[in-house]
């Protein structure tokens, strides 16, 4: 620190500036945008104040600027204790320390703040790109850092020179950091901070109109991923992925609660502990399937999570926030604005023999007229319901029906994504008898409409159907593209039993999953279908989705859970020796490479068989008292041997011959590669060395 | 004697030092004499992953947290990178010139580097001394960066206090290099002695003449005897001698250099005589007797020292001059 | 040991009479007589450097009529121009066109006197010239006959009314040799053979001896390629390499040897074999040209050293058989 370097160079500064501005980049999303711009201006101030073309500014015009860039921050986020302030107090004080940047101590506190700010975004966007980045802001911050501690003396650097040095540090820390991160055991939360709550709601929502889901079809972006325990996969048929049951019309929309409750706050009726049980003992049935399952869900903003009907909440999940309503669906306490995991139990084929209470098959039966409170029975949709009347003389076995209604839908009805738009006040009239064309909330609602009419309890469930398998089938991912409504039925000694009239019309809807049939469908409709069939996006779509599965299973929901029971795994227990010995491993492996790149180089490589014989005679002469001398030839040498001791003379000039025809000659230079020759002339000359007469 | 108390700490490190680490002239940088800690930013640093840490474990995000046990595992990697930027370098000194007590003295030191490594950024300077008592300042940092030469010769001045075989300041090697993080040093007793002559103080009229006239009848004046240089005959000039010897004026004429002889007319010579400053303190004859030397040395004369235990016969020269400096300033102090 | 083939003894023979033949013009110089020749086998630009009368001129003399060479000799003067060296293109009254006069430069062997002398700018053309081995005036480029080679005489620099060649230009001669002053018998034979020739009225006739060409140009082509030839080991390149590494690495250097400093070693001790009568290439070979070649490119840190000692230094520091 002391006398080192107070003053910076140029090349620093633009560095150090370049470095916090990739830092603030990606943090634009989450603050407004003239911190960036207040960014530039400092940075362009502070090059003109080096230039010596504008001067230092007054205390009070920094002053000023700090007050009004807080004024405006405040202004812009709303929420002063929020997250977004936090980081954008941090963004500011970095941008203005810029205009300060004179001595080493202020650019190794911006190379601090940098880092931290870089830091700060990956509490808004944890996808492995955004950690990509981050990584490579902290690299330029370190390269900030290293140049720094050159002395400004020594202005000839080479940045190639300071590139490899932070490379190599970097490449080195990383197999420590990631055993730290393995087996560095978790605290949790120390105190409460504010969380981001600021999340858009996607993916299926709590009410269904005619054409909502249409919109997701297109929507290719993950929607949830699920792993399933052992081998046991269900096929795609049973792949019904439920979240939020509908159980009220209004005549337009299916929604989740009576309309007059509108005005409280949305919310599932959640059962207590002592009925969940009895619930999960009337889906633990000995006839049924059991799947297990762990299931990533992307953030949606709401509190439902989906599950293959019937779920259980798995024993071993030891998150207590979750809750099952008495329609097996299942909520968290919270709603889900990051990444969430959870694991479940799923019994297909369940039968409930209980008896509907007449207060729920007023519900389920309900039409939008019959809940008029103005007493008016201007009734809507009158052919849809003359027609449930209808089917109900004709078939008085619900069952009977519900395949009359089904063969209805699969003599004349066409599944199309473009069904055109349906009059507003009679939607389900116009569908059912004028349009005849629609997908699956048009049939998922139209039928439930009809059931109802003809007295059947029914209700609509909404969520997502089928999936696509990852490339070596370890997961499912579930897509946007795959958001489905159906209907589910309530069958006397049946209990609720779903059924999809999308199946009627469109079986290959379900067989094959939403990306095929809408591929088929819409062969010349446009580019972003086109380009989904072609096999090489979709495939690079799938191994892409299946980096973020792992990134998000194994590092970004890496937990306490998850530590224990993979150091258990690799180590075989979790004992404080074994966790110790592993970071002693991982340490000496990143040393040994270093140790040994050190002290290689005094090692020299086993020299060539003549240049041993060199060696031999030159300790052979130290016995004559003669030593070689450095730029004196084997000739030269040889000859002032010869003058000390005249008994070898004629060895001496033998061996010069000898030597020198080896080392230089004409076969030296051809066959220098070939082994035995050069052993068997040293071989010779080390005889003739053995000859020398040492007195 | 009461000294602060950091005077005693400077003391007694000093003496801890001299014990443990004595004087070579060459010295190994190696684990037994570098010192490797924590800088004040590498402090800063830890702070930093600290409240990383704490950002991440609070907010409970995986990432945050890799990135700090990443900012961790730099700090360790570049534990090595700085210890390694300083191990193998080898310290060595080369014969310094002489200096007159007061000069600075140009210590010449080479530093080699072991095998093909690169040292960067390492900075040298004196280790602040205790010397009598007084604390001497430490001297210029300078800053050593090489990669491509082998050896690298750096000069460094230091202040000579007193006459004699002087042994510079024990040297402080240090680097931070690569990220400034972890400071690695170390403190290394140089053996490179200088010969501090006596610095030159000139006696006043009587005494010279009388040191001068002490083998010869007449007082003469060295001013007097630079006059008496008597112009003798033009020899060619050969490469090598005295500029000042040079005929220009024949040089004009006849583009030839010739040389100006001269022959001294005097048959006797002067001699410095330690006794010749009777009642005056040792070290202050030295420094008499080491101007009187300079002087007649610059004349080209011819001259003798005498001092006790120690006589050093008549002869002129570059050689002789440096044979009788080389006596007086190696004459033993208490005398 | 038999697998050292011995040169066609014609060859031998040839090369012999060359260097006595040249001897007998400049007595007891064997050594740099060889070396020039050893320049001129190895293709390269000859920089003799020495006191007036020391025999530059005989010497480059000497060696241009044994090798039986065109040459034209140019006396570098402080006002000689680029022209009076490379030609001119005068206005042809009767052609109505311009015709360019060929300058003295148009020929196998130029012998550039005191080219020390000259400006810097005239200095440049020649050296231009001895690079490209062609001449452009004017637009137009013509071509050098080959073989051409540049003998060039200097005094040494610190002589007064010298322009000395900058260090890039020095860089072009292959070798600069020094000829120094005749041994006592060299100088007692030369003023004995002077002395006879007293009553010859012209002196300058009696010194200058015209010998007879002893190769065509045929011959020192294939002499030319023959020393090209000679063989070089993997343990002698290394050497010569550590010795160019040297002069970089060192301190005592300003700057090293380049790496056309380098090529020019190798060519040169090649050639120094193939007058030793061997066809592979010996440490001692590239000692012995070392400082010829090596000398004139060097400078020292301390600037006031003389260079022959930094390349006899170079030889000295560096290990002849292993790092």
């Amino acid at each position: 620190m002391n006398n080192r370097g107070a003053k910076l160079r140029p090349a620093d500064i633009n560095w150090l500036a370049t470095a916090l501005l990739l830092a603030m980049l990606p943090l634009l999303n989450e603050l407004p945008w003239w911190m960036l711009t207040l960014t530039v201006v400092m940075y362009g101030w502070r090059v003109q104040i080096n230039r010596k073309k504008l001067l230092n500014p007054h205390k009070l015009l920094k002053f000023a600027v700090l007050i009004i860039s807080m004024g405006l921050l405040a202004v812009s986020i709303q929420n002063i204790f929020s997250l977004q302030s936090f980081v954008g107090l941090l963004t500011l004080t970095a941008s203005l320390k810029i205009i300060e940047l004179e001595q080493r101590r202020d650019y190794l506190l911006l190379v601090f703040l940098g880092c931290f700010v870089s830091a700060s975004q990956l509490l808004f966007d944890n996808s492995v790109l955004v950690f990509g980045y981050t990584l490579g802001c902290f690299f330029v911050l370190h390269l900030c850092l290293l140049r720094a501690n050159f002395s400004p003396l020594v202005s000839a650097l080479l940045p190639a020179r300071e590139l490899r040095k932070v490379m190599v540090i970097f490449l080195q820390a990383l197999p420590i950091a990631m055993v730290l991160f393995l087996v560095v055991p978790r605290i949790g939360g120390l105190w409460q901070v504010p969380l981001n709550t600021d999340v858009a709601k996607t993916g299926v929502s709590d009410s269904l109109t005619m054409g909502s889901i249409g919109l997701l079809s297109q929507d290719y972006s993950p929607a949830m991923r699920v792993t399933f325990a052992a081998q046991q996969k269900p096929s795609n048929a049973e792949l019904y992925w439920r979240g939020v049951v509908l159980p009220y019309f209004d005549g337009r929309t299916w929604s989740r609660q009576a309309p007059q409750d509108s005005a409280q706050p949305a919310g599932i009726k959640l059962l207590a502990k002592p009925q969940q049980l009895q619930l999960n003992s009337f889906a633990k049935q000995a006839t049924s399937t059991k799947y297990s399952y762990q299931v990533m869900l992307e953030v949606t903003g709401r509190r439902w999570l989906y599950v293959l009907n019937t779920a259980v909440i798995a024993p071993q999940s030891s998150d207590w926030s979750l809750t099952q309503a008495a329609n097996y669906s299942i909520a968290r306490s919270t709603p889900i604005v990051e990444r969430y995991q959870y694991q479940v139990d799923s019994y297909l084929d369940y039968t409930d023999t209980r008896e509907l209470s007449a207060a729920q098959y007023q519900i389920y039966t309900q039409l939008p007229d019959s809940l008029d409170a103005s007493g008016n029975t201007a009734a809507t949709n009158i052919k849809s319901r003359a027609l449930g009347r209808q089917l109900r003389a004709k078939y008085p076995e619900s069952q009977a029906l519900i395949a009359a209604l089904m063969a209805r839908f699969n003599q004349d009805f066409s599944y199309t994504l473009n069904p055109g738009k349906l009059e507003s006040k009679n939607a389900i009239d116009d569908f059912l008898f004028t349009t005849k064309q629609g997908y699956c909330e048009h049939f998922a609602s139209s039928s439930a409409f009809v059931l109802r009419a003809a007295g059947i309890p029914a209700r609509i469930a909404a969520g997502y159907q089928g999936g696509q398998w990852s490339s070596d089938s370890s997961y499912l991912l579930v897509t946007q593209a795959d958001a489905h409504a159906w209907v589910e039925v309530w069958l006397a000694g049946k209990g609720w039993v779903r059924l999809d009239p999308t199946t009627a019309v469109a079986p290959e809807r379900i067989e094959l999953g939403s990306t095929s049939l809408i591929a088929a469908l819409n062969t010349n409709m446009g580019f972003v279908v086109q380009l989904n069939q072609l096999s090489l996006v979709r495939e690079f779509r799938l191994s892409w989705d299946k980096v973020n599965y792992q990134w998000h299973r194994w590092v970004i929901g890496y937990d306490n859970q998850l530590q224990f029971s993979l150091v258990k795994k690799l180590l075989g227990g979790v004992d404080a020796w074994r966790i110790g010995l592993l970071i002693l491993l991982v340490v000496s492996a990143v040393l040994l490479p270093i140790l040994l790149m050190v002290y290689w180089p005094r090692r020299k490589a086993r020299p060539a068989p003549l240049l041993i014989s060199l060696q031999k005679l030159d300790k052979k002469i130290a016995g004559l008292k003669v030593y070689r001398r450095k730029g004196e030839t084997l000739a030269a040498l040889l000859d002032r041997a010869s003058l000390v001791s005249q008994v070898n003379k004629g060895i001496f000039s033998m061996l010069g011959d000898k030597l020198n025809s080896a080392l230089y000659g004409v076969a030296a230079s051809q066959l220098t590669d070939e082994v035995s020759r050069t052993r068997k002339v040293s071989l010779e000359i080390d005889a003739l060395i053995k000859k020398i007469k040492v007195n | 004697m009461h000294l602060s108390i950091k005077q005693r700490l400077v003391s007694y490190k000093s003496n801890f030092l001299a014990q443990r680490r004595p004087r070579k002239n060459q010295h190994r940088l190696k684990q037994n004499n570098l010192f490797i800690f924590p800088s004040i930013l590498g402090g800063c640093y830890l702070l930093l992953i600290m409240l990383l840490w704490l950002l991440g474990t609070n907010y409970d995000n995986n990432l945050i947290l890799g990135l700090c046990y990443l900012l961790l595992s730099i700090m360790l990697v570049s534990i090595l990178h700085c210890y390694f930027n300083l191990q193998g370098l080898q310290v060595s000194s080369c014969k310094s010139s002489a200096v007159f007590c007061g000069e600075l003295a140009m210590i010449k030191l080479k530093f080699e580097r072991a095998s093909l490594k690169t040292h960067s950024s390492i900075e040298v300077n004196w280790h602040s001394q205790e010397h009598n008592g007084t604390v001497q300042e430490p001297g210029q940092v300078q800053i050593l960066d090489w990669q491509n030469r082998s050896t690298v010769e750096m000069l460094f001045p230091v202040v000579t206090i007193s006459r004699g075989i002087f042994q510079p300041p024990r040297l402080t090697i240090k680097s931070y290099y690569p990220l400034g993080l972890l400071r690695c040093w170390c403190v290394l007793a140089i053996d490179s002695p200088v010969i501090v002559y006596p610095k030159p103080i000139a006696g006043n009229a009587h005494q010279i003449a009388s040191s001068v006239s002490n083998s010869s009848a007449k007082p003469r004046d060295t001013q007097t005897h630079t006059a008496e240089r008597e112009y003798q005959d033009l020899q060619t000039y050969r490469e090598g001698e005295p500029v000042n010897q040079i005929a220009w004026k024949h040089y004009a004429r006849t583009e030839v250099l010739y040389k100006k002889n001269y022959a001294y007319l005097t048959g006797d010579h002067c001699s410095l005589n330690w006794h010749s400053y009777p009642g005056i303190a040792s070290e202050l004859r030295l420094q008499y007797l080491c101007h009187q030397a300079i002087k007649l040395s610059a004349l080209r004369q011819v001259f003798s020292l005498e001092l006790p235990g120690c006589t050093i016969a008549m002869a002129s020269g570059e050689e002789h001059y440096r044979k009788v400096l080389h006596a007086l300033a190696l004459f033993p102090e208490n005398v | 040991m038999n697998n050292v083939k011995k040169i066609d003894s014609t060859q031998l023979a040839v090369l012999e009479q060359l260097i006595a033949a040249i001897g007998q013009a400049l007595l007891g110089k064997q050594t740099q007589i060889k070396l020039a020749l050893t320049c001129i086998l190895a293709s390269g630009h000859l920089l003799i450097e020495d006191l007036p009368g020391m025999g530059k001129t005989t010497l480059a003399h000497a060696i241009a009529d044994v090798l039986g060479l065109r040459y034209n000799r140019v006396q570098f003067t402080s006002d000689l121009l680029p022209t009076d060296l490379l030609g001119v293109s005068i206005f042809n009254r009767t052609e109505q066109n311009f015709e360019f006069h060929r300058g003295p430069i148009f020929t196998q062997l130029l012998l550039a006197d005191e080219i020390n002398r000259t400006t810097p700018k005239t200095q440049s053309a020649l050296l231009e010239a001895m690079e490209e081995g062609q001449v452009s005036i004017e637009g137009a480029t013509y071509e050098l006959p080959s073989p051409f080679f540049v003998i060039a005489t200097q005094n040494p620099s610190h002589n007064s009314g010298t322009y000395p060649l900058p260090e890039s230009q020095l860089d072009r001669f292959m070798m600069r040799i020094q000829l120094g002053y005749p041994s006592r018998e060299a100088e007692l034979h030369m003023l004995r053979s002077v002395s006879n020739h007293v009553g010859a009225r012209n002196r300058s006739n009696s010194s200058r001896v015209k010998l007879s060409a002893l190769v065509n140009q045929e011959q020192l082509e294939s002499l030319q390629d023959k020393a090209a030839s000679v063989v070089v080991s993997d343990h002698l390149l290394d050497y010569l390499q550590r010795l160019i590494q040297f002069s970089r690495e060192d301190n005592a250097f300003k700057f090293g040897i380049s790496p056309r400093g380098s090529m020019a070693l190798l060519c040169a001790a090649k050639a120094w074999a193939f007058l030793e009568n061997r066809n592979y290439l010996l440490p001692e070979d590239v000692q012995q040209v070392f400082v010829a070649v090596i000398g004139h490119r060097l400078v020292g840190a301390a600037s006031d050293q003389a260079t022959g000692t930094l390349a006899e230094y170079i030889l000295a520091q560096v290990d002849v058989l292993y790092e």
